[in-house]
């Protein structure tokens, strides 16, 4: 098994005349069957080849179909030559050039098919016709197939089809050939490049399927061959080199057509229907159909839209012209009448069923490895761009030292579970986690309480929300359920809604400090070379991770700043994209930042604006400064890509929203309203309502990041990190002057977004300052300084995960709905029966709620809080409960109330004034409540309303973005690439 | 692929650091301005940020006029006087027992006397009739019965549940629907828990007396507390006392209720003579309190001498005698008319009096904030005014039996004295007006058989309509 030479064609052989005595040794003739169509780049090659098998060719027949390019003028005059038109398929051309070896060798035993790019090396056909005399019993050889020009790598050693109509060659893309498939074995068929075939056999098969002009015949031919009961044989020792033209593309013909990729896979699903068994005839339909889809998917996946739209047209060419597969069915029939198909021999030479499924999960490892790689570093790739922009330069000579010693650092890689387990920070990291999620201990289960409502009993709830655009709420409203229902809806459908938000209370801290660690490190590298160092990693990403919790929001309830939170740095990581030095690079990073800033918005809408102002700022600023780079299209291209996308993603909220007049439902934080209340200085040092921490512990980390800016070395970056802050104080001062007017209350604009992204920048700068300074080294003077300041910014993580072990803010597992069961158990039962729940007293004024269904669950209370009351439904309550007249127990029936509560303390006059109501009789309730059931009857279509015929078009919009978004978000694996 | 794309803003521009770091030697460093003028804007806008809605104010209910009323009468008298302030004429409806209703015809100034017999009685108006609406019913010998609309919170203050000292609470439901009401029991030894008068129902139009000496059986003078959980109820006590003192002391009389407990107890109306006193204060709070008692004159207020703080148990009754403190005060001009108790926390109090062998009953006077209103019977009677906060004027208006009006008086009174005055024997309707000064007032009416005295109230002529608004989801 030595490597075998790759002798280059001798440059000077003459094509001279090649063996003109018919039959060699045990060959009984073999007759060479070369068809040419413009193959002049490659004919002189094929002639060489040919003319070096010496006295075994016994002749050649040349089968030229209507070439243009003069490759007829090349061939040797001793060729016969026959010309076909450029309309002949491969099949007839064999078929032509056999009619003719019929009658110009009668006596010839073996036909050697090869192609105009195909060029056997030496010996070739003596190695096929010595294999062929140690197995007479086979019909069929083919060679080892090579690729040309390359010479190196292996293209075939013989190829079966899977179940899917897969070609497979058992080899991996690009193998070179070491003699490491060098074993003569049966296989279902060879290529035709090369193939020597008994020319009987060829005859009684009928040749190639002329419904197979160009790609993919030999494979039916070999599966008939071997239906036959006739041997494939490969025979490594025989090497042919091939160019692949027309697979490749290099060469168009009327044949091939502009869509390949279409033309193989008709083929192969043609082969497949036309050589399965009656029986399995349906089922391959189906399967093929199904696994079109799939493959269309996978393709979709990695933006080859032109392959899985070929795909698709051979699907429908095969399956919707039944009559082709129905005729090459029959032919195959009325051949093999004579005898049984050799059904064990196939069988054998199918490859296993699996196989498909495995190359389904290599594809999918391939997106995921690219996917987790694909960001890994900006920093790196900047640096390697600038390299080889200037190899001589001191960063190309620093990287090229880096990577000897990193793969020095690989050989002696230890143990993946070692590494672990001596590693501080890793050991930190995780020790933080589990600090983390015993802080957030209250989330575990049920959660509830402050602003945030109990999740629903079941998922369906959280779907029709974001599915209709009427809600059977209050008195009915279409005002659209807000944004970040639809994520938890796909959460919620795999673990269930109360997992859900338990798991979001819980994992987001987690979440967030990876995301922090990964973005602080390469905007660490980014900064420097050697990066951040890892401690300063460690407690800028806890700090930012705990940022949620001592600023309040997760006490309060606020799931939506949670969120955002912990896929803030996430987006920030992606946004560093922005700065990749490839284009395609910066474009995915565009659809990434979409796809997250869409996530982010819709979880702390006023997020989009915080964006949408950085983008702006950076864009102005960079068409004043280098505005040559800037006004590349795909430098300011990517940016505003990822401005757009949530508008589109996010559609079915804002546009009804504004439709509606819930257009303040933009500018709202997620959760109860009214939103918690900001103050001076609030926004920096990252304090919301009066839940969070104690405010020392964010004045020193504003304090920490003014000191950033002091070291030289960091300084820009800081100032960076710094106008990131500027604008969320400025966005932040914007929303400050709004409040909105809603039917129950007045509340402020939500500044959670803002808040967040100031808090974000500022844990930065810090760590970027720090890093400057631990860089630097501090002079004598100001270490003092430093050392303080180290310990401040140690006290900052620590003194937040301290406060909020001893902090559970709002939240609790308990039900807090004052609706007794026996009501709630009415309420489920439809929308009409619904409980008005009526607190305060006359004195004060008294308010009302409804109850319907299971009660106001998370997403829900946005929209009843934004919902207009209309005014008739409004005057039915106040009756009611005012100056009840005869007639308030049928209206209140009219508007699906089913029961009437008062929640104590019970004002009597008012509970007096309702006993005296007719229609009105008291129903059992809680101590200290009073209660009263409508003995009317109730209207099933009381709060059902006319939905809207937008949403519909919304949510496909809404899909159909999120799904291309997806797909191209992922990045482009280099692998699939052919040339 | 050498193309750079522009620095986000998390990428710092090499360009710059470079060239700041030569600018610095030259003198001039845009980073150093920057660096100064970001964090200052930064932390300026974060300044000027201030969010937070004010809580929307409470909604006032708005008030409007009546459209149906009802007073109840408790049982225990005999005839019940009916007047109108509404200054509209026509027939008040009074109901007692199942008997059909009986029109009582009242105009503008007139009372008229209806003889309703033992039950009690509702006297109801609709319409223009309906605001206004006042009553009394009375008894021979000298008792009166507080007439009232129904509230939600009776607290009653020094009653009987033994042999000599007896006291009956009745709870009418002038409504059609089923009312419930739950009592709480205070003695002497705590909160008591009686069996007998936890949600107790009371069927529409219904009226249910609990005898106390045969509900829970006690000599410890006795607290109610009366919470209507259900319906509207009206609850009266009508107390009686058979030979206390030995001497045959006999008499009933009707022991009104306070809406609350409060810190400061007015009792006005103290007839003269030398019967026993007693001051009953019933502390409803878990912990212990005090009080104290101050005499009103019509010149001042003061404390006696001789008299101890009192120490107030938790959630008891406890009784004062005053018999002594009270006879030594003063005489004529000098005796006290009024009684103020304070305490370190919302007590209830009443006083037991005796006039002439007769029982009389007084409970806290309830500021007037308008004009207060009694329909009152022949014969001799005091008004006693006090509680003012300030100088101040009071008008009283008069009107005898036949709606005539009777020359009006003007009365100034002053904080910290109470001020009398004698009405004309023939006045039965009478309107007590304070300008400048809130007031309270009471009436003691006196005779022969013994005395009497009645509440002035407010008569409840508009109804609150409470504003109703979403809430909060």
């Amino acid at each position: 098994m030595s490597l075998p030479p790759v002798p280059p064609p001798p440059p000077g052989v003459p094509a001279g005349a090649p063996g003109g005595t018919p039959g060699g040794p045990a060959s009984g003739g073999v007759v060479v069957l070369l068809v040419t169509h413009d193959g002049v780049r490659w004919l002189p090659g094929v002639i060489e080849g040919i003319a070096e098998q010496g006295p075994l060719v016994s002749g050649v027949v040349a089968v030229d179909t209507g070439s243009t390019d003069g490759s007829r003028d090349l061939l040797p005059a001793d060729y016969d030559l026959v010309e076909a038109t450029s309309s002949a398929s491969y099949p007839d051309a064999v078929r032509i050039g056999l009619e003719r070896i019929a009658t110009t060798h009668p006596h010839a035993r073996w036909v050697w098919l090869l192609h105009d790019d195909s060029r056997p090396a030496q010996g070739a056909l003596a190695a096929l016709l010595a294999a062929s005399a140690r197995r007479p019993d086979v019909d069929v050889l083919g060679p080892k197939l090579r690729e040309w020009p390359s010479l190196r790598r292996l293209l075939e050693l013989g190829v079966t089809i899977s179940g899917t109509g897969r070609r497979e060659t058992g080899l991996e893309r690009g193998e070179y050939d070491q003699g490491q498939h060098d074993e003569e074995r049966e296989v279902l068929a060879v290529n035709s490049a090369g193939m020597l075939v008994r020319r009987d056999v060829l005859e009684e098969l009928g040749g190639f399927d002329p419904r197979l002009p160009m790609f993919g015949n030999d494979l039916d031919l070999g599966w008939r061959a071997a239906a036959a009961g006739h041997a494939t044989l490969v025979v490594p020792d025989a090497v042919v080199f091939h160019a692949e033209a027309a697979h490749r593309g290099l060469r168009r013909t009327a044949l091939t057509g502009r869509h390949t990729h279409y033309q193989e896979r008709r083929a192969a699903l043609y082969t497949l229907l036309v050589n399965s068994s009656a029986i399995a005839l349906p089922w391959r339909v189906i399967r093929l159909t199904l696994g079109t889809f799939v493959r269309m998917i996978g393709f979709l996946l990695v933006r080859s839209v032109g392959e899985a739209l070929d795909d698709l047209a051979a699907l429908v060419s095969v399956v919707g012209r039944p009559g082709q597969v129905l005729a090459g069915r029959r032919e195959r029939k009325e051949r093999a009448a004579a005898a049984a198909p050799d059904k064990a021999r196939v069988r054998r030479l199918l490859p296993p069923p699996w196989l498909p499924y495995r190359h389904g999960a290599d594809f999918v490892g391939d997106v995921v490895s690219a996917a987790t790689q694909q960001a890994s570093d900006v920093a790196e790739r900047r640096r390697i761009a600038a390299a080889e922009a200037d190899p001589s330069s001191q960063a190309a000579i620093r990287l090229r030292a880096e990577r000897e010693r990193d793969e020095e650092d690989e050989l002696a890689d230890s143990g993946a579970i070692a590494r672990f387990f001596t590693n501080p920070f890793v050991l930190a990291m995780c020790a933080v986690v589990v600090v983390l999620l015993i802080a957030a201990r209250a989330a575990f289960g049920q959660v509830s309480g402050g602003a945030l409502a109990p999740a629903p009993d079941g998922v369906g709830s959280w779907w029709s929300l974001h599915l209709s655009s009427w809600h059977e709420l209050g008195f009915g409203t279409d005002v659209p359920a807000p944004p970040y229902v639809f994520p938890l809806a796909l959460l919620g459908s795999l673990i269930g809604p109360t997992a859900t938000v338990s798991a979001l209370m819980l994992l987001t801290a987690p979440l967030a400090l990876w995301g922090a660690w990964r973005f602080l490190r390469v905007a660490g590298r980014l900064v420097s070379t050697q990066g951040a160092p890892r401690w300063l990693l460690v407690g800028g990403a806890t700090a930012y991770a705990i940022t949620p919790a001592v600023s309040g929001a997760w006490g309060e309830g606020r799931l939506g700043l949670v969120v955002a939170a912990a896929v803030l740095p996430w987006l920030a990581h992606a946004a560093l994209g922005f700065a990749e030095p490839e284009a395609d690079r910066r474009w995915r990073a565009g659809w990434r930042v979409g796809l997250l800033l869409a996530l982010v918005t819709a979880f702390a809408p006023t997020s989009w604006l915080v964006a949408a102002v950085l983008i702006a700022l950076v864009l102005v600023a960079g068409v004043g400064f280098a505005r040559g780079a800037v006004m590349a299209r795909d430098v300011w291209g990517p940016p505003l890509t990822a401005l757009a996308v949530p508008l589109v993603l996010l559609s079915p909220w804002w546009i009804p929203a504004l439709g509606t007049g819930a257009g303040a439902s933009l500018a709202l934080d997620a959760g109860r309203v009214p939103d918690e209340q900001v103050g001076p200085l609030d926004l920096l040092i990252g304090r919301l309502g009066d839940l969070g921490a104690p405010a020392w512990v964010g004045i020193v980390l504003l304090v920490l990041a003014l000191l950033a800016l002091l070291p030289r070395a960091t300084r820009v970056p800081v100032i960076l990190c710094w106008l990131v802050a500027l604008v969320a104080s400025v966005v932040g001062a914007v929303l400050g002057t709004l409040e909105f007017s809603l039917p129950a209350l007045d509340t402020p604009a939500g500044l959670g977004g803002p808040l967040l992204a100031a808090q974000a920048a500022l844990v930065t700068a810090v760590v970027l300052g720090a890093e400057g300074a631990a860089r630097a080294g501090l002079g004598r003077t100001v270490r003092a300084i430093g050392i303080a300041a180290a310990v401040a910014a140690a006290v900052v993580p620590l003194a937040g995960l301290g406060w909020w072990l001893t902090d559970g803010g709002d939240l609790s597992s308990e039900d807090d709905s004052v609706v007794p069961v026996h009501m709630v158990q009415r309420s489920v039962l439809g929308p009409e029966h619904g409980v008005l729940v009526v607190s305060g007293d006359i004195a004060t004024g008294l308010t009302y709620t409804i109850h319907r269904g299971d009660g106001v669950t998370l997403g829900e209370q946005e929209i009843l809080a934004l919902s207009p009351v209309d005014a008739a439904d409004a005057a039915v309550v106040s009756d009611a409960l005012s100056r009840p007249g005869a007639d308030v127990a049928d209206r209140l029936g009219a508007l699906g109330i089913q029961f009437v509560l008062l929640t104590a303390p019970v004002d009597g006059a008012v509970a007096a004034s309702l006993d005296a109501t007719a229609g009105l009789v008291a129903a059992s309730s809680d101590a200290g409540t009073q209660a009263w059931e409508v003995e009317r009857p109730l209207d099933p279509e009381a709060v059902a309303g006319a939905g809207s015929a937008l949403r519909p078009v919304l949510l496909v919009i809404q899909v159909a973005a999120l799904l291309l978004v997806l797909v191209l978000c992922v990045p482009t694996i280099r692998s699939r690439s052919r040339a | 692929m050498s193309q750079t794309p522009p620095d986000s803003p998390q990428t710092p521009p090499a360009a710059p650091r470079a060239g700041g770091g030569r600018a610095a030697r030259t003198g001039f460093d845009i980073t150093i301005v920057a660096a100064v003028l970001v964090p200052l804007l930064a932390v300026v806008a974060s300044l000027l940020v201030d969010t937070g809605a004010e809580a929307r104010p409470d909604q006032p209910p708005e008030e409007a006029a009546l459209t149906a009323a009802d007073v109840v009468c408790p049982a225990g008298g005999s005839k019940v006087q009916v007047a109108s302030t509404s200054g509209a004429s026509g027939d008040l409806q009074v109901r007692a027992g199942t008997k059909v209703d009986v029109a009582a015809p009242v105009a503008p100034g007139r009372t008229t006397e209806v003889d309703t017999g033992k039950p009690a009685a509702v006297v109801s108006g609709t319409g223009d009739l309906a605001p206004g609406l006042v009553a009394q019913s009375f008894a021979q010998p000298l008792a009166s019965f507080d007439c009232r609309a129904p509230v939600y919170d009776y607290w009653f203050t020094g009653l009987g549940a033994g042999a000599r000292h007896q006291s009956t609470l009745q709870l009418v439901n002038p409504d059609e629907g089923r009312a419930v009401v739950d009592v709480e029991v205070y003695s002497a030894d705590g909160l008591l828990d009686v069996e007998g008068l936890r949600g107790v129902t009371i069927s529409g139009g219904e009226s249910r007396a609990f005898d106390l000496a045969k509900t829970l059986p006690r000599r410890d003078e006795l607290a109610l507390h009366v919470t209507v959980v259900r319906g509207r109820v009206a609850a009266s006590v009508s107390d009686a006392v058979r030979g206390v003192a030995g001497a045959g002391r006999n008499g009933d009389d009707g022991l009104g209720s306070q809406d609350e407990p409060a810190t400061s107890n007015l009792l006005l109306g103290i007839p003269g003579g030398s019967g026993p006193r007693i001051l009953m204060i019933a502390n409803p709070n878990t912990t212990a309190e005090r009080a104290t008692i101050k005499l009103v004159t019509t010149g001042s207020t003061f404390a006696p001498s001789g008299v101890e703080e009192i120490e107030l148990p938790p959630q008891s009754v406890v009784p004062v005698p005053l018999t002594k403190v009270l006879a030594e005060a003063g005489k004529d001009d000098e005796a006290p008319v009024g009684l103020l108790v304070e305490s370190s926390a919302p007590t209830t109090a009443s006083l037991q009096m005796f006039y002439r062998r007769d029982l009389v009953r007084s409970v806290p006077a309830t500021p007037l904030e308008g004009p207060g209103t009694t329909v009152v019977p022949a014969g001799s009677k005091t008004l006693v005014l006090g509680d003012a906060t300030g100088q101040g004027v009071v008008t009283v208006s008069l009107w005898d039996a036949d709606g005539k009006e009777l020359p009006q008086q003007r009365i100034e009174v002053a904080a910290g004295r109470a001020d009398t005055y004698d009405v004309p024997d023939e006045a039965r309707l009478m309107s007590v007006e304070a300008a400048r000064t809130s007031i309270a007032a009471a009436v003691l009416v006196t005779n022969a058989d013994g005395a009497t005295l009645l509440r002035v109230r407010e008569p409840v002529s508009t109804a609150l309509v409470p504003a109703v608004s979403p809430g909060v989801p």
